[in-house]
């Protein structure tokens, strides 16, 4: 396993254990919460770095003749994007541990109150379907390493080029 | 540094997704989303405090029965002299914060066995499709 599949596997599981613990909000606290969620934003900076080369493959090809699957990948993964960066904007605006911490207060907003718990609730179904999608990659990473290789880390150029 | 023009370009489009959603905040629809979230707000309240007095139990930050509600509001009357506006929530170990846990987890694998699923089927017949074709 090379050294780029290994730290994608850890930033993806990281994502993963964040959303988790994001979404035990009542067993957390609000301290918590907004801490983590602020913590989760490297990580996802993190995770689209690692794909940076898919994003920038399937924006060049998006007009192109790519297989829909690629396109529908393209589609929703930018929804996604447009769904947590709202989420974690309301979040941040109706803080009340972090932005006390950094010395501003602004009144609570009930319209972003309202989009942060809409948009907390598309996102678990928004990232269920994204982890579907990209179920060839996840399961490869259970399989032996020479068939993983091939079959999976190869898996979106194939697609991108086919 | 090829990272850190990535981050700039992640910055950028978060930032105007930020700033679309403040637009949309500033239109009717979303005027009526406060109001109908202050309504909501203020029903929960009255109703907590009816719960309180029905119980005789003084919530904390409350000094007492009659001014149940009124500390988090800041309405005249409320007597208590504790900071007001809102507070951090503590965490709790119940079942109801285990079970938006658990559904979380369900909801998502859901979502996840579904779209894998259709997807594989699709793939499957695909390649069904280009074998009897080669055939």
């Amino acid at each position: 396993m090379n050294r780029l599949k290994k730290n994608k596997i850890r930033v993806d599981v990281l994502l993963f254990v964040a959303t988790l613990a994001l979404n035990l909000h009542k067993l957390s606290g609000d301290a918590i919460h907004e801490w983590i969620g602020i913590a989760f934003i490297p990580v996802l900076i993190w995770h689209l770095l690692l794909n940076w080369d898919w994003i920038v493959g399937s924006c060049r090809k998006f007009f192109g003749p790519i297989p829909a699957i690629v396109r529908f990948n393209w589609i929703w993964d930018f929804l996604l994007y447009f769904v947590i960066a709202g989420t974690i904007f309301s979040g941040i605006l109706i803080s009340r541990v972090f932005l006390t911490s950094l010395g501003v207060s602004i009144e609570n907003d009930p319209f972003m109150s309202f989009v942060h718990k809409r948009f907390s609730a598309w996102l678990i179904i928004m990232t269920g379907i994204h982890l579907g999608v990209h179920y060839r990659w996840i399961f490869g990473i259970f399989r032996r390493e020479d068939a993983s290789e091939k079959s999976v880390e190869n898996a979106e150029r194939k697609e991108l080029s086919e | 540094m090829k990272n850190v023009g990535r981050c700039v370009i992640l910055a950028v489009v978060g930032a105007l997704l930020a700033a679309t959603l403040s637009l949309v905040g500033t239109t009717d629809w979303a005027d009526g989303v406060r109001e109908t979230v202050k309504k909501a707000r203020a029903e929960r309240r009255a109703r907590m405090e009816a719960q309180a007095r029905a119980e005789n139990v003084v919530p904390k930050g409350a000094d007492s029965v009659q001014n149940v509600g009124k500390e988090a509001s800041g309405k005249d009357g409320a007597i208590s002299s504790k900071p007001k506006g809102p507070k951090a929530k503590p965490p709790q170990l119940t079942g109801e914060a285990l079970a938006q846990g658990g559904s979380f987890l369900l909801i998502a694998g859901l979502s996840a066995a579904f779209s894998g699923g259709v997807l594989a089927i699709s793939r499957r017949a695909t390649r069904r499709r280009r074998r009897k074709e080669k055939k």
